[in-house]
């Protein structure tokens, strides 16, 4: 997946250096962002840990966003046991609404194609799942499937915001959208890591990243009283 | 730039509260409903069962009754349930419709079979209702009865006849 991206990358580049755009269009710097708020949750949850990683790079006020990340959730209730585990990424572009280059702030719209591979088990008791008066016996009967792959796609908004140096923090809201059911066997799929819990084929998250802005080439700056001229 | 603030808020408190809440409800059962006809005039008629049981299962399922219908628990472990049903048959010999009045002829008592075949799923519901598990494909494997026709393959609580038996 990585190869395809950096493919593409070098394509966009190619083509803006062709098309004589200048260097407006070449990449300045490779953001790469921790996320910290579900990561510190996991810490305090024994049934969920979670990491994510995020790289962007730029192409003037558009951005090229790659996230890959790892989730794992259980449930241990009396009745049954639950585990969802795997990989994801996301990949799309971010669009920066703030035109001053001079702190590179970000407050960005974008898209994310995501997918995620992973695996789950069940092991549950026939106790809660039977009508009162049945005459079959409790038993305990577990399930595991994996490779179950989940698709969606993302609406992001983004705020980052720069601290000191080259560091930065913001967040980044998120509404997924789920376009199908995903296809398993014997058990209806409860939780997709990058996700979340699967009720409705819709859902919202929140991820708060720290970032580091690793600059390869000086960008021209912008007059800031030319922009407030403008 | 506050304008841009005002609109990322208000999509993040949108967020919050389109929060779907979950609840309990399952329209799922696990049991299948059948109603007893008579296979000479197609029409749905009490059995005078003597007994009913279930394969793999020590419990009696009915015991001499003189039943319409039954609502069959199907095991929750497997893909199939055999069922044995003792009853008596009898020939009808006169039908009076006004007043509704029937004669009847008993005969020796007869043990039938039948077996059906499902598929089941799981679904964890939330983690305080649990795991609902649904039944659906019904199948008739084999039988011995005069005639078994599945009229709704889908074990739930709206459905009100699942299996049709000719007796």
């Amino acid at each position: 997946m990585l190869k395809y991206i950096f493919n593409i990358s070098f394509c966009l580049l190619a083509f803006f250096q062709v098309n004589g755009q200048g260097d407006k269009y070449v990449p300045s710097a490779l953001r790469l962002s921790a996320e910290v708020a579900n990561f510190g949750y996991s810490l305090l949850k024994d049934n969920y840990d979670t990491w994510e990683f995020e790289a962007d790079v730029d192409f003037d006020r558009y951005f090229l966003v790659v996230d890959y990340g790892y989730a794992r959730y259980s449930l241990n209730e009396p009745y049954f046991q639950y585990e969802g585990e795997g990989n994801y990424f996301r990949v799309g572009p971010d669009v920066n609404f703030i035109k001053s280059r001079r702190l590179l702030n970000f407050l960005a719209f974008g898209f994310r194609y995501a997918h995620s591979n992973f695996r789950e088990d069940l092991t549950y008791s026939t106790y809660n799942s039977l009508e009162p008066e049945t005459s079959w016996p409790e038993e305990s009967l577990s399930y595991s499937e994996s490779g179950i792959k989940g698709r969606w796609f993302e609406m992001n908004t983004s705020l980052k915001a720069n601290i000191f140096n080259n560091f930065y923090m913001g967040f980044t809201v998120r509404y997924k959208l789920l376009p199908s059911s995903i296809k398993t066997g014997t058990f209806s799929t409860y939780y997709i890591p990058g996700f979340g819990k699967w009720v409705n084929n819709s859902n919202w998250g929140l991820s708060y990243y720290v970032s580091y802005r690793i600059p390869f080439r000086k960008k021209k700056q912008v007059n800031i009283l030319d922009q407030i001229g403008n | 730039m506050k304008k841009t603030y005002q609109i990322v808020l208000f999509i993040f408190l949108l967020g919050i509260w389109s929060c779907d809440v979950e609840d309990c409800i399952s329209t799922k059962k696990s049991s299948m409903t059948v109603q007893f006809y008579s296979a000479e005039y197609d029409i749905p008629f009490p059995m005078a069962a003597i007994r009913g049981w279930a394969e793999s299962n020590d419990s009696i399922l009915f015991d001499t009754v003189y039943v319409e219908g039954f609502n069959f628990q199907l095991n929750p472990a497997t893909n199939s349930t055999k069922y044995f049903i003792d009853y008596q048959p009898y020939e009808i010999d006169t039908v009076q419709f006004d007043p509704v009045d029937v004669d009847t002829t008993w005969l020796d008592p007869v043990s039938r079979f039948f077996e059906v075949g499902y598929d089941r799923r799981q679904r964890i519901i939330t983690p305080d209702c649990g795991v609902e598990q649904s039944f659906y494909n019904l199948e008739i494997l084999d039988h011995d009865f005069p005639g078994i026709i599945i009229e709704n393959d889908t074990v739930d609580r709206y459905i009100e006849v699942n299996a049709k038996i000719y007796f």
